[in-house]
């Protein structure tokens, strides 16, 4: 009789190549990693595609992604009541939230009680359930099912939901956790008491190569320009970021553009018009283009556990310039010497200006960070601290 | 011009009672006489409460004697920092202070260097009422304009841009030459824009207003 391949079983709340998201990306490409070395792999997800509407956009049942088999239950509730939105900004503002709130809270953006009945009934089958991230409705029930065999990917943020109530569990009453970054694990400790965990980080893929000539020509871009890659939402800094760029090229003159990918209405002001160039949704290989294009990556977003561009800007050989209101950026940019941070539009500002007037050691920062890259966040590096992670409860 | 400034002052020296400190000293350089009304403790030639409907009292009876009144917005003035039940409640009533004495009193200018630092939203009604209050209410950059006109529901007209020093020209290739490495150039990169800061605290208001 032949021996029984592995089983694991990756639980996001949405799946798919055209996602935009971080802890999206890393759990796909997990699961795909995982199913390269051998492991039988099934997904369970929702069918949304949206993160602000959760509308039931796939279908749902069971089909095949490359290796890996691909189960979608649909959303339940898809759109978030009124009273949820009064408690998350109780939330946001620091206010105290009664437990059961914290529930109703959780339970309102979206339920997928046919996804929590698969697990109920077929957790046996699987070695490891892996849920990422902490503050969705899939984690925080997938949790209960199999304690003893699950894994969690938090994906921590410091942010109010870090500290619910409700959520506390995900980080505490799990077998193991996985962090992104040594910030994040730091800010686990803070939040509660952690079972076994590790520090695996997360893989990026290396492009055999960049077109940026090719890049800059389709889509017209003659000026040197600035690249924001990601959802154009406040709490990604995006709002921030079209304030410190006007204010840096109204006050210093600095000679770049803004150009943006990703998802989210980008709202430049109507005076920056000509200088901020949105592309909206582009493919894996253009995006990996883009970076190499770009004179440096602007990552402005506070709310990081590990941030995948700034790893594909550095892979492609562009500077970055983070802001220091994250500890995980400041943690990247410090351990590589391959990035500067901001605290504000004036220091952004000067390090455009260093930008504009030093490329080639903006270059050599670059360099630095891709070697920091290589060395720490191929996915072969990453899968092998997974995989023992996962071995070590079988 | 005799004014008022009300907000933390030093001792300690925490970040926000040295915005308070520019302010002093940015008016007082104008040639203004400028006393300061902080909590008892501070440095502050007048001492009382500053937040809440406590501080909007106080800021009526000492605010009337100047010909202008300046009150810094800080993480915890003139709105208090509540987090127990009710803290809504609370937020509303302290707005709603502060909107009617900022009315009842000449010249009234608001400072808001970080609105993110104000404790809970912006907006409201209440929050629309303090905001309108005020002759005029200063933010240091575009950034803070916005949240105040968008969210806050602040007259645009009403909201100017603290000044940056204007540079000259393009960025200069000489400005950077021999810094090597990017702990030497996080350290250029942070003089610099301190000096701009201060340079810009120093400059007045020339964006709207």
């Amino acid at each position: 009789m032949p021996e029984r391949r592995p089983c694991i079983a990756f639980v996001p709340p949405r799946y798919g190549s055209e996602i935009v998201g971080g802890s999206e990306a890393v759990m796909r490409e997990a699961a795909h990693g995982f199913a390269g070395r051998g492991w039988d792999v099934e997904v369970l997800t929702t069918c949304a595609r949206d993160h602000y509407t959760w509308h039931n956009e796939y279908p749902a049942g069971t089909t095949r992604d490359d290796g890996v088999l691909l189960h979608r239950f649909p959303v339940a509730n898809k759109s978030p009541k009124r009273s949820r939105n009064r408690i998350e900004a109780r939330i946001q503002a620091g206010d105290r939230v009664s437990f059961s709130d914290q529930v109703a809270w959780l339970d309102g953006l979206f339920r997928v009680p046919e996804l929590f009945q698969h697990l109920v009934m077929n957790a046996g089958k699987y070695d490891a359930l892996i849920l990422s991230p902490y503050l969705f409705w899939t984690t925080a029930t997938g949790i209960t099912v199999a304690p003893e065999r699950t894994i969690v990917m938090p994906c921590l943020h410091d942010e109010p939901y870090a500290r619910l109530d409700v959520l506390r569990p995900v980080l505490s009453d799990v077998a193991r956790l996985w962090f992104l970054s040594e910030p994040e694990h730091q800010l686990a400790h803070r939040c509660a008491t952690l079972p076994p965990h590790t520090v695996t980080g997360a893989g990026v893929n290396v492009p055999a190569a960049y077109d940026p000539d090719g890049f800059r020509a389709r889509h017209g871009l003659e000026r040197p320009f600035l690249l924001f890659a990601g959802r154009r939402e406040r709490g990604k800094g995006w709002d921030w970021l079209l304030s410190a760029f006007h204010f840096a090229v109204g006050q210093y003159d600095v000679p770049f553009d803004l150009v943006t990918i990703g998802v989210g209405p980008p709202r430049a002001p109507m005076g920056d018009a000509g200088r901020v160039r949105d592309l909206g949704y582009l493919d894996e290989a253009e995006v990996a283009n883009a970076f190499a294009a770009a004179a440096a990556y602007v990552q402005p977003s506070p709310n990081e556990s590990f941030s995948r561009t700034i790893m594909e800007s550095w892979l492609a050989g562009t500077p970055v310039l983070a802001t220091a209101r994250s500890d995980v950026l400041q943690w990247h940019c410090e351990r590589s010497g391959g990035g500067l941070t901001f605290g504000d539009e004036y220091e952004l500002a000067q390090c455009l200006s260093f930008l504009a007037a030093a490329p080639a050691e903006a270059a050599r920062l670059a360099s630095a960070g891709r070697e920091y890259v290589l060395e720490n966040y191929r996915w072969e590096v990453v899968l092998d601290a997974m995989e023992a992670g996962v071995r070590e409860l079988m | 011009m005799r004014i008022l400034v009300i907000g933390s002052y030093p001792p300690p020296a925490g970040a926000e009672s040295q915005q308070t400190v520019e302010t002093v000293h940015r008016l007082g350089a104008e040639g203004n006489e400028v006393h300061v009304l902080s909590t008892p403790g501070s440095a502050a030639e007048v001492l009382g409460p500053v937040a809440g409907p406590a501080g909007a009292l106080e800021a009526l009876r000492v605010g009337r004697r100047y010909d202008a009144v300046v009150v810094q917005v800080e993480s915890a003035s003139p709105l208090r920092m509540v987090h127990r039940r009710g803290a809504r409640i609370d937020r509303a009533v302290d707005c709603f202070m502060w909107g009617l004495v900022l009315r009842r009193l000449r010249h009234t200018t608001l400072v808001v260097p970080d609105p993110d630092a104000v404790h809970r939203s912006l907006g409201g009604r209440t929050g629309r009422f303090l905001w309108n209050a005020a002759d005029l209410v200063i933010v240091t950059s575009e950034y803070g304009r916005r949240r105040l006109v968008e969210e806050g529901g602040a007259s645009a007209t009403r909201v100017a841009i603290l000044a940056v020093a204007p540079r000259s020209g393009r960025p200069d290739r000489d400005d950077w030459n021999g810094v090597r490495g990017a702990p030497a150039i996080m350290t250029q990169i942070r003089r610099r824009a301190a000096d701009d800061r201060r340079a810009a605290r120093r400059g007045g208001i020339v964006d709207g207003g």
